[in-house]
């Protein structure tokens, strides 16, 4: 009897812990539901087809998982269930800080990726490690502008993934201080370099950045950085092919003088205890005049009722304000090991119609249009028209793939140290080299 | 024999659920990335290469790696330090017979069981410069050289104040750990210690400190391995900076694994690290174990 029930006991626990791994089964009650996951900063809306099931129970049910770093209006999703009643889609958006580490696992782990936005630090990577879906020749490109067609484009002229919206790096700017100073918008690094130093007479701070996330620190040597770029489009070609070093005296005037930037307080110090959205709602709070960011960060603006009258301009790039620094959009991409393909492609071709989910998406995600005969609305996104309709380059950092990247990011951090400039740029230099060797194998 | 082969194979099977959990989700990954660590893989590619020992050298040649291990040995030193001096100060306090002994018992350990991502956001704004709750009470009192701080920008003191919060939140745990052994120790030690007449302070040194050698042993190892490998406050409060400078052994192996694509030597870095916490885990234990004496 004791035998018995101590190989009962066994069987039970072996079967509770063989259940917990087991796949999980989908309900078909139907809900709109999302949870939020404070902790990793993950929402995940799970939308079930309702009642088109009843027609269409024959045909197989599909469920796509879809990844993002931004927001997705959920009524872009029902809409897309009614014309395609059969499938799901499964949206997780993931904090931008999280976004590279949790996509990288899911495809090397050969999971269950079907659409995902790409960042542009990893899409060449990823074409070359063969994750994406090729597009070139697929009917949803004709719904782009050809402008945003050219920023996913990969070396050979291919494309892997359709450009969800654009932006620009720029400067927000508190319009009333600007007047009370009899401001005007500065046109060269110069003028931009007097207006810092007029308000900071003044009694204000001229900018805060949000310099604790290390890429943010990149912003505030935009005007410096991307005149190489303006000067020589080539330059972050030579850098890979090493005709051109970070130790040059190009970079070092760069460096120098983002750091007079911050060493004159025209970066305010409580930068480096702030993060991007922080030094936004500073901002947005009247506690600095300018902050140099970029169109993207409408959606942390949009819903606050500001005390000032807000308005946008290019950065200055060495002596003009001609040339916009570019940032393209979300990449999306359908992922080639989906089981899904055919359905992946419908949704993205849903997300490019003007008439399917695109309309939508653009007017509540905050981005600019990607997609031909969309007009924007958002108010914010409108002061931004005249930038991102300019003409311009992509900015510095989106050219360099991350290693690169990262190397100039911390860099650029350890300026508000006591580490040289020299030292800087050597260290820059050095990780950027270990970067090429291991590129070229 | 027979009934105790019987007996073994029953108890065998209760274990096995245990042993199978232990081994995926410990001893397989372990070994996997152990094997990773000798490869030049980049979390992407399908394709990987055998490099050998070549993630190994590249540690000892790489002054940023060594400075991560500097800066890991450093913060170690100053939690270990500081949280068991402040555990044992306030045990020593609490093992009396005073009022609220309990409720200050559970307030000084309530931290330990907060959320670590809690703790950390909590202090960001605990120490927020322009407007956080250190600035504006300093400010009130007029407390300018307080106030002015910036205690996570300031890349001299940034470490020692993500190592303050790991003290806070971790002190009561330690404390908790102090009292159980002091209550263990055998009043006749402090009655023949008065009849001696030895003063407070001697009776803790030469009375209580020694019988609490296993206890101090526990927490030494305890709060040693935890700050060696701690990960969760850095990462949430500075990130690594400013300019590298909060950039401990742990934030170092995210930063290569995740960050830049070099999951081979950021595997490697984290043999190096539990070799590391091994070794000091051992060695705390040979030299501590040998002073323990029994109440």
């Amino acid at each position: 009897m004791k035998r018995s029930l101590s190989l009962l006991i066994i069987i039970a626990l072996v079967l509770v812990l063989l259940s917990g791994c087991g796949a999980q089964t989908q309900s078909t009650t139907e809900q709109s539901t999302m949870e939020q996951n404070t902790m990793n900063s993950e929402t995940t809306i799970t939308v079930k087809q309702t009642d088109g099931m009843k027609e269409d129970n024959q045909k197989e049910q599909v469920s796509l998982n879809f990844i993002n770093w931004g927001p997705v209006d959920e009524s872009i999703f029902k809409k897309f269930n009614e014309k395609y009643p059969n499938t799901t889609v499964n949206f997780q958006q993931i904090n931008t800080a999280n976004y590279n580490q949790v996509i990288r696992t899911r495809l090397a782990g050969g999971g269950d990726l079907d659409v995902a936005s790409v960042r542009d630090e990893t899409y060449l990577s990823f074409i070359q490690s063969d994750y994406l879906e090729d597009l070139t020749t697929n009917p949803v490109l004709s719904y782009y502008y050809d402008w945003a067609l050219d920023q996913v484009k990969s070396k050979d002229g291919n494309i892997f993934a359709v450009p969800f919206g654009t932006f620009a790096e720029g400067v927000w700017y508190n319009k009333d201080i600007f007047k009370k100073l009899n401001l005007e918008i500065p046109k060269t690094m110069d003028e931009f370099v007097a207006a810092c130093e007029k308000i900071k007479n003044s009694g204000v701070v001229p900018m805060l950045s949000g310099d604790k996330t290390k890429w943010v620190n990149y912003l505030d040597a935009l005007g410096y950085i991307q005149e190489l770029v303006v000067k020589d489009p080539s330059i972050v070609d030579k850098l890979y092919d090493g005709s051109v070093k970070f130790t040059d005296p190009m970079f070092i005037d760069v460096l120098t003088k983002t750091k007079e930037l911050r060493n004159k307080e025209y970066i305010g110090k409580d930068s480096l205890s702030m993060d991007p959205l922080q030094s936004m709602q500073a901002f947005a709070q009247g506690k600095c005049a300018m902050v140099i960011q970029g169109a993207w960060q409408v959606n942390a603006l949009k819903d606050i009722k500001l005390p000032f009258e807000i308005g946008a301009f290019i950065m200055p790039l060495g002596d003009s304000n001609i040339y916009t620094t570019i940032t393209p959009g979300i990449k999306v991409s359908v992922i080639k090991s989906s089981k899904y393909k055919e359905a992946a492609l419908n949704f993205l071709t849903f997300m490019s119609d003007k008439d399917g989910g695109a309309t939508t998406y653009y007017n509540t995600a905050g981005y600019f249009s990607t997609v031909k005969g969309i007009e924007v609305k958002e108010p914010l996104l409108k002061l931004w028209e005249p930038i991102i309709g300019n003409k311009g380059y992509i900015s510095f950092r989106l050219q360099l793939e991350q290693p690169s990247q990262d190397a100039l990011f911390n860099g650029l951090q350890e300026l508000w140290t006591d580490k040289s400039i020299d030292q800087i740029a050597k260290d820059i230099q050095a990780a950027h080299e270990k970067a090429l060797s291991e590129r070229t194998k | 024999m027979h009934k105790k082969y019987r007996k073994y194979m029953v108890s065998s099977m209760f274990l096995l659920p245990a042993v199978f959990i232990f081994t995926a989700f410990l001893i397989f990954p372990l070994i996997n990335a152990f094997i990773y660590s000798f490869t030049d893989w980049d979390g992407i590619r399908k394709n990987i290469t055998f490099v050998g020992f070549k993630n190994y050298l590249e540690f000892f040649t790489e002054k940023d790696a060594i400075a991560a291990l500097g800066r890991t040995l450093l913060l170690t030193a100053y939690v270990v330090v500081i949280q068991n001096f402040i555990a044992l100060f306030f045990a020593e306090l609490l093992d009396r017979n005073i009022k609220g002994k309990n409720f200050f018992q559970s307030v000084f350990y309530l931290p330990a069981v907060l959320s670590t991502v809690v703790v950390a956001y909590l202090w960001n704004f605990i120490y927020e410069p322009s407007d956080g709750v250190i600035y504006n009470i300093a400010n009130a009192l007029n407390l300018d050289f307080i106030a002015s701080v910036r205690w996570l920008a300031d890349p001299k003191i940034a470490l020692f104040s993500v190592g303050n919060v790991m003290v806070w939140q971790f002190f009561g745990y330690s404390m908790v750990i102090y009292i159980a052994g002091m209550q263990t120790i055998s009043e006749s030690y402090y009655e023949a210690s008065a009849i001696d007449g030895a003063n407070p302070w001697q009776v803790f040194r030469y009375v209580k400190f020694p019988l609490l050698a296993p206890v101090f042993t526990i927490n030494l190892i305890i709060s040693l391995i935890g700050a060696l490998k701690q990960f969760e406050h850095l990462f949430l409060m500075t990130q690594g900076g400013p300019g590298r400078t909060t950039e401990t052994m742990t934030i170092l192996i995210f930063n290569q694994a995740f960050g830049i694509n070099r999951m081979g030597y950021g595997t490697a870095l984290s043999m190096i690290l539990l070799a590391i916490i091994l070794l000091f885990s051992l060695l705390q234990l040979k030299v501590l174990q040998g002073r323990e004496v029994d109440a």
